[in-house]
């Protein structure tokens, strides 16, 4: 968190301006799916459209094409900006330390591997915030628009979120693991590159090989586990999250029927509660992936203090 | 006496750079031997080919009776500038993985003169060097290397600096560890310091890709 907070401190300006332009880019998209659900029952009814109504429309459009546009623009220099003072700072931090530029090839491989993986993170974490962020705001308009309608569909969602956290439970030490090993097969690597001659002279390859063949198994195992629980947690959770889609077409058939509620509002139900449901289904994983990319990124705080 | 270590019209060139031109040389079974020369003159590369880490461009090397890069590694035992200690225990730095009996690397380890500082640590020979390599003394890193060249137990020991990133003092227990080493063995040394090559039997000078005696 404390490296987090200063990244974000030192790229406030794009920080806000990212996540500005990401907020009027789904309220913008709110508005569209309104219009469009207006214009179903515009259809239905056989009334007339207006054209006012349709230049509506394109503003709305044009708009949301900008916004989106902006947001993916800020959000990737953002991400860019702060993925480079990481880097700088580490680098910096490397120039001070007395010792010489490689102060081991584990702390190295190390926080090279946490400054990628870093890196990395950085941007997976704007989409997920972003992916977050809509899912929260459709929830909010679904509670205001109809509160009943809203908690029927919840009550399974929330079910469905609870199984799906249950069977990914050891993903995230898993994930760890497999990410140790693969320090640990870099460093055997580079082990073997900066000390060729020893190697030679000592008829030492075999042990290497062995070493680095034993600790490619090992990895191979731990990432084959991850996948294959990964793989389980994903079909899982996409069988499951179609459960109350069902639910809401079968409600809101109903209500449609008696005459309590129109095709168009369904329409928008269907949409928002869409959005709020990809957020609840993914919500463990990005949790999981938020922790994963926290660790890396106060390891690589640590990596550079081991220079010191 | 057949000569242990030979050299026939003997070229290495770098690509296009020659480095050694055509040497002719001939070291004794037990004889002592110093190069010196200024930096860059070719003495590693000279050692390498001693080695078997170089093959020859021209002409011919041969170390115990082995004229191929393969054979010769085999036989040859070595100690460079850097101790090249590896993210490893002690123990596996001394063996690089060769199955020993504990008495030998006990013997190479006093014989180096790392047995009381091995006994301070609390893992002893089993200590992980990992990110502790670089906080060991730059002597103690050279007492490792030797005593992993003792175990090799090679006829001919070649040493390419091995005493020049360090201070005066730790200087003094590497040489005697380097004397054990060198024991009734065949040494070819590269140095700087021509006072470490007291008592040998030739000292060759490296200039311009030839020797001078
Ligand atoms: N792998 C290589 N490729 C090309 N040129 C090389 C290579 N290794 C060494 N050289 C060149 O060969 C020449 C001899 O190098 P060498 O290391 O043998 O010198 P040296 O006498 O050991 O020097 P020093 O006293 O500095 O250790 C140098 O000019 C060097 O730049
Ligand atoms: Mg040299």
């Amino acid at each position: 968190m404390k490296v987090l907070k200063r990244l974000t401190a030192a790229n406030m300006i794009w920080v806000i301006t990212a996540y500005v332009c990401l907020f009027l880019s789904i309220i913008i998209q709110f508005f569209w799916t309104i219009r469009i659900g207006m214009i179903a029952d515009a259809i239905v009814s056989r009334e007339k459209i207006e054209i006012k109504f349709m230049f509506i429309m394109f503003a709305i459009l044009l708009a949301s094409c900008l916004f989106i546009y902006l947001k993916s623009l800020a959000g990737k220099y953002a991400t860019e900006r702060m993925a480079h003072t990481l880097r700088m700072d580490f680098a910096g931090k490397l120039l001070k330390s007395e010792r010489e530029a490689i102060g081991g090839y584990e702390a190295m491989s190390k926080a090279q591997n946490e400054l990628t993986a870093s890196s990395e993170g950085l941007s997976g974490i704007f989409d997920v915030i972003e992916q977050f962020l809509s899912g929260i705001l459709a929830l909010i308009f679904l509670l205001f628009a109809n509160l009943r309608f809203t908690l029927i569909v919840l009550g399974p969602l929330i079910a469905v979120v609870l199984l799906i956290n249950r069977i990914g439970k050891n993903l995230p030490g898993l994930v760890n693991a497999a990410m140790d090993k693969r320090i640990s097969n870099n460093k055997t690597a580079y082990m073997i590159i900066s000390n060729f001659e020893a190697v030679k002279v000592f008829g030492a390859e075999e042990f290497f090989e062995e070493k680095f063949k034993k600790e490619l198994e090992e990895w191979g195992r731990l990432e084959t586990k991850k996948e294959r629980i990964s793989a389980v947690t994903n079909s899982v959770s996409g069988i499951l999250s179609q459960l109350p889609l069902l639910i809401l077409f079968g409600v809101g058939a109903l209500l449609i029927w008696r005459g309590y509620m129109t095709i168009g509002t369904l329409m928008i139900f269907l949409n928002m509660t869409g959005s709020f449901i990809r957020t609840i289904t993914n919500l463990p994983s990005w949790v999981v992936r938020i922790k994963q990319f926290l660790v890396h990124l106060s390891r690589t705080d640590i990596a550079s203090e081991i220079q010191h | 006496m057949e000569p242990i270590i030979f050299g026939e019209n003997l070229s290495f060139s770098y690509k296009e750079k020659e480095i050694l031109k055509d040497l002719n040389f001939a070291f004794k079974k037990g004889e002592r031997v110093g190069i010196v020369g200024e930096s860059g003159s070719g003495k590693s590369t000279f050692l390498r080919l001693l080695a078997g880490l170089l093959s020859p461009t021209e002409g011919v090397v041969s170390v115990a009776g082995e004229t191929k890069a393969e054979g010769i590694i085999k036989k040859i035992s070595m100690v460079m500038q850097e101790a090249m200690l590896m993210p490893l225990t002690i123990k596996e730095n001394i063996t690089l993985g060769k199955d020993v009996p504990k008495e030998r690397i006990n013997e190479v380890i006093k014989a180096a003169k790392l047995d009381g500082w091995i006994d301070s640590l609390e893992e002893g020979i089993d200590t992980y060097l990992g990110d502790r390599a670089n906080e060991i003394s730059g002597g103690q890193a050279q007492r490792i290397a030797i005593a992993r060249a003792m175990l090799k137990d090679a006829d001919i020991i070649l040493l390419d600096e091995p005493t020049s990133s360090l201070d005066k003092e730790t200087t003094t227990e590497v040489l005697e560890a380097l004397d054990r080493l060198m024991e009734g063995k065949t040494v070819v040394h590269v140095t700087h310091h021509p006072d470490l090559l007291k008592g040998y039997d030739r000292i060759i000078t490296v200039k311009e890709g030839r020797f001078y005696e």
